[in-house]
């Protein structure tokens, strides 16, 4: 049993107390179309980064996990040490069902969704509902692009 | 990039300021310097770039820095 449900949201339309976190990130995005500066640092704790990719029919591969990133809360901290040597989530669905939010990312800056899926962790199948933005960010010196994943988890309960 | 290009292979206590040197140059030669600073600041829990630097083990994570600009550079 495995599922993945998208709705396309506008994160200035957010509850900005309750997806505080993704809307600060889109706002920082727009507001420095997409370029990081010295004010990173603020938002890179709740950020999951990808590197580019020309093949965006799965999710590209992870490079760090900020501390307070979802998919560190998800996944956990041996997962998200372990990136360097297996840069994915353990959810093979997910990792193809997720890569439609990189693409439109990257034509368009920032893409937010609500998202309901059945996502594998350690512990067995989860049902997940949670909003996520998927950002494009660019570095200030070659303008090497990489893209930036944050995620507000709204329900997380276990199947089976 | 090679560890002695980063003089990992020397000296810990002789070499650090050299290390830092080295790696903030080619951290910036890939325009990947704000990255690795919210990486490290992340990772230490500090609110400022200088806080973080006197930071002792921050050298600890030289490698942990070289492997994203690797993962970066593929």
């Amino acid at each position: 049993m495995s599922w993945f449900e998208s709705v396309p949201q506008n994160p200035e339309l957010l509850d900005r107390d309750k997806f505080s976190v993704i809307v600060s990130i889109a706002d920082y995005v727009r507001f420095n179309d997409g370029e990081i500066d010295e004010y990173f640092h603020q938002y890179y704790g709740n950020l999951t980064l990808c590197a580019n990719r020309d093949d965006l029919t799965v999710c590209p591969p992870i490079i760090a996990v900020g501390s307070n990133a979802s998919t560190r809360q998800v996944f956990g901290h041996k997962w998200a040490e372990g990136i360097i040597q297996n840069p994915a989530t353990p959810d093979p669905l997910l990792e193809k069902e997720a890569a439609v939010a990189y693409e439109k990312s990257r034509d368009e800056l920032l893409a937010c969704e609500l998202c309901n899926a059945a996502v594998t962790c350690d512990d067995g199948l989860r049902s997940m509902t949670f909003m996520r933005l998927v950002a494009q960010f660019r570095t200030p010196v070659r303008s090497r692009k990489l893209f930036g994943f944050a995620g507000v988890v709204l329900e997380n309960r276990l199947l089976n | 990039m090679k560890r002695e290009e980063l003089g990992l292979n020397e000296a810990p206590l002789a070499s650090r300021v050299r290390k830092l040197t080295v790696l903030e140059e080619k951290i910036k030669e890939n325009g990947l310097e704000w990255i690795a600073v919210a990486w490290l600041m992340d990772h230490y829990n500090v609110a400022s770039i200088d806080e973080l630097f006197i930071r002792e083990g921050v050298y600890d994570y030289l490698d942990h820095m070289e492997n994203i600009i690797g993962q970066m550079e593929k």
